[in-house]
């Protein structure tokens, strides 16, 4: 068990991935769950410096003391480029998504909750150059994320760290594009893959069963800038307390009884 | 321990399911162009860089290349080296720019069309590239380099435009060119990349050989390799202090060659081997000349007898010289210099003394040396380039 532990700590160590091209961070979620049974669904959208985003996220605990988590994200973006031929200008535009599960375990304190998730995804990003020329990658994101949460009747705040091991197997790039950008993703693939951490926090006011908060994540990468990846996120969003809206009918449900 | 094992081996399997190999693809041409392009032509599946990087004792002192559109110069390329694009179907640009010559011809004077003979010796353009930022300029102006020995062509295309319609070279008009590049079926993808539709008029063909005459350029030579190693050095002009010292690496020949050459043809040819100093120049090769050169299109009674001054590099390979290829030696050349100059009246003021033609009187040493010097600035690499190369299949 001991050498199946090294061997595993090893792989954990050395393990290799590839690369490419662009990267936005959705938010860190923090869900507010601190028994079995409780289970948060919510939506937000945000803005990245070069991206308008949506993020949607589900979670529950089926046992106690653990959670799975289901993230999906969007991203977009379009700008108006001079066209590289002399005549017309061209719309340049960027669009991707990644879905992503994740399990985790929590345990309750006094004057909190802490948690530590592990999750998996994969999505795309698709970069349209103008004039037909498109990149279209394939990226993986793996993460270990502790986080800790607050919350009262009407105050919800949730702070968390993702590490964050981001790769991209496949992509499909069309030569057309100009030479300094196939650079820069020739560069990626050899320089992958991208280990960084993230911080992330949101703070909402609470109205039973409902939550409206802000959110922020800041990627703390220097070199994010050199491979097109978004360095933060900012937005806002709403989320559903699972828990509470049950409570809320089976109280209804009681009293029509 | 044991309770973190399959943590572990959790965590080691999503690495190594996210552990990815690298499954990326680039394209250029579809499978369709792929199938049609290869009937006729050896072109990469994904095109050739054409990107002119100037070595840092160029770039230091301020040049710069004009920039090139890669797929511009992938369809020149096909272009230059098609022959179908002459009167008789026998003469393409290569046939007098060929590249193991530094794009340059080994006759004194080239053969056109039906074999003609054309009227000045093939200027090499195997160094395009060190002056392409400074043409377009104006006639005379202080940045103005020109094509043609006569400085008739202001830019690349005017060049290519003159020698495809030349009664001796190719003898085309451009309607004949625009309508023999559209009947070809492999020009169609080439334009479609280049220009973002199959559609083809003769200024988008000329546009697209400038930028792949532009992209010539060579910057691998000794002499680029060593005065790379002075980097830093420079205190701008022409090099003038590099050529106060010695290159380790050149042989005492060389190094006295270099010294002889920055004394008595730097003034006129560069000191870098950068952009020539200047546009035209009369060095004296006829008193009384019957081909007026520059004169003859400027109309400008002070150039009569001038014609463009000439880059050196490659000159090793790139004869016979002068503009009607009358020297057929570097020998012949030195020996011009050393006691041939001919007076006349608009004799270029470097190659005078006294108000006499100079006479640089090299010794023999002088000359061997000389010699030694230039054939340092033969660059092997651009003789056989593959992406400069012809393109058409055998």
């Amino acid at each position: 068990m001991r050498v199946i532990t090294l061997v595993c700590a090893i792989f954990l160590l050395f393990a290799v991935g590839c690369s490419q091209y662009h990267y936005s961070p959705n938010f860190v979620q923090t869900p507010y769950i601190e028994k079995k049974g409780d289970g948060v669904v919510s939506a937000g959208a945000s803005g990245s410096p070069t991206a308008i985003n949506g993020d949607f996220h589900v979670s529950y605990s089926p046992i106690k003391h653990g959670t799975v988590m289901l993230n999906y994200f969007r991203a977009k973006t379009s700008f108006e480029n001079t066209n590289f031929f002399g005549g017309p200008s061209y719309v340049q535009s960027a669009k991707g998504y990644l879905v992503e599960a994740a399990a985790g375990g929590y345990m309750p304190f006094s004057f909190g909750t802490g948690a530590l998730y592990v999750g998996w995804g994969q999505g795309q990003m698709r970069n349209d150059y103008g004039i037909g020329r498109i990149a279209e990658l394939g990226l993986q994101r793996f993460f270990v994320q502790p986080t800790f949460t607050f919350k009262n009747d009407w105050f919800r705040l949730g702070m968390g760290m993702r590490l964050v091991r981001l790769s991209f197997p496949t992509g499909d790039i069309d030569y057309r594009i100009e030479p300094s950008d196939i650079q820069i993703i020739q560069r990626l693939e050899n320089e992958s893959p991208f280990w960084f951490p993230e911080f992330g926090g949101n703070v909402g006011v609470h109205f039973k069963p409902v939550t409206l908060f802000a959110s922020l994540v800041l990627v703390a990468s220097k070199r994010a800038s050199d491979f097109g990846f978004d360095g933060s996120n900012i937005g806002v969003g709403v989320s559903f307390e699972l828990q509470e809206m049950f409570k809320k009918r089976q109280k209804k449900t009681k009293n029509d009884k | 321990m044991k309770k973190l094992a399959p943590v572990f081996t959790m965590l080691a399997l999503f690495l190594l399911l996210g552990a990815c190999k690298s499954d990326f693809s680039y394209y250029y041409y579809s499978k369709e162009e792929t199938q049609l392009l290869s009937e006729y032509l050896n072109l990469p599946e994904l095109p050739d860089d054409y990107t002119v990087n100037f070595p840092i004792h160029l770039s230091n002192v301020g040049l710069f290349a004009r920039p090139i559109e890669r797929d511009k110069a992938v369809l020149g390329r096909v272009i230059f080296y098609d022959k179908k694009l002459s009167k008789d179907g026998t003469v393409s640009c290569a046939s007098c720019h060929k590249q193991e010559l530094a794009f340059a011809d080994d006759k004194a004077l080239s053969e056109g069309v039906y074999d003609r003979s054309t009227d000045r010796n093939s200027i090499a353009l195997g160094s395009v590239a060190n002056f392409s930022a400074y043409y377009g300029t104006d006639l005379n102006g202080s940045s103005a380099i020109r094509f043609f020995w006569d400085n008739r062509a202001e830019t690349a295309a005017d060049q290519s435009r003159g020698s495809m319609t030349n009664a001796k070279e190719m003898d085309m008009t451009m309607h004949e060119i625009a309508s023999t590049v559209e009947a070809q079926p492999y020009y169609q993808p080439l334009f479609k990349k280049a220009f973002g539709s199959g559609e083809v008029t003769d200024a988008l063909v000329l546009e697209a050989v400038a930028n792949f005459v532009n992209a010539m350029g060579s910057y691998q030579s000794r002499f680029d390799a060593e005065a790379n190693n002075f980097n830093g050095q420079f205190t701008g002009g022409f090099g003038n202090i590099m050529f106060s010292q010695n290159f380790n690496g050149f042989s005492p020949a060389e190094n006295r060659g270099k010294t002889l050459y920055n004394n008595n043809c730097s003034s006129c040819h560069s000191g870098n081997m950068g952009r020539p100093v200047l546009q035209l120049a009369n060095n004296g090769l006829e008193t009384n000349p019957t081909d007026l050169g520059v004169g003859a299109i400027s109309g400008i009674v002070s150039e009569n007898g001038a014609f463009k001054v000439p880059t050196l590099r490659n000159i090793a390979l790139t004869g016979p010289f002068m503009h009607d290829g009358r020297f057929t030696s570097l020998n012949d050349v030195l020996d011009f210099y050393s006691t041939g100059i001919q007076n006349h009246p608009f004799l270029h003021a470097d190659l005078q003394t006294n108000g006499q033609p100079k006479h640089m009187n090299f010794s023999a040493t002088d000359k061997t040396d000389l010699i030694a010097f230039l054939n340092t600035l033969t660059d092997d690499h651009l003789l056989d380039d593959k992406k400069f190369s012809d393109p058409f299949k055998q």
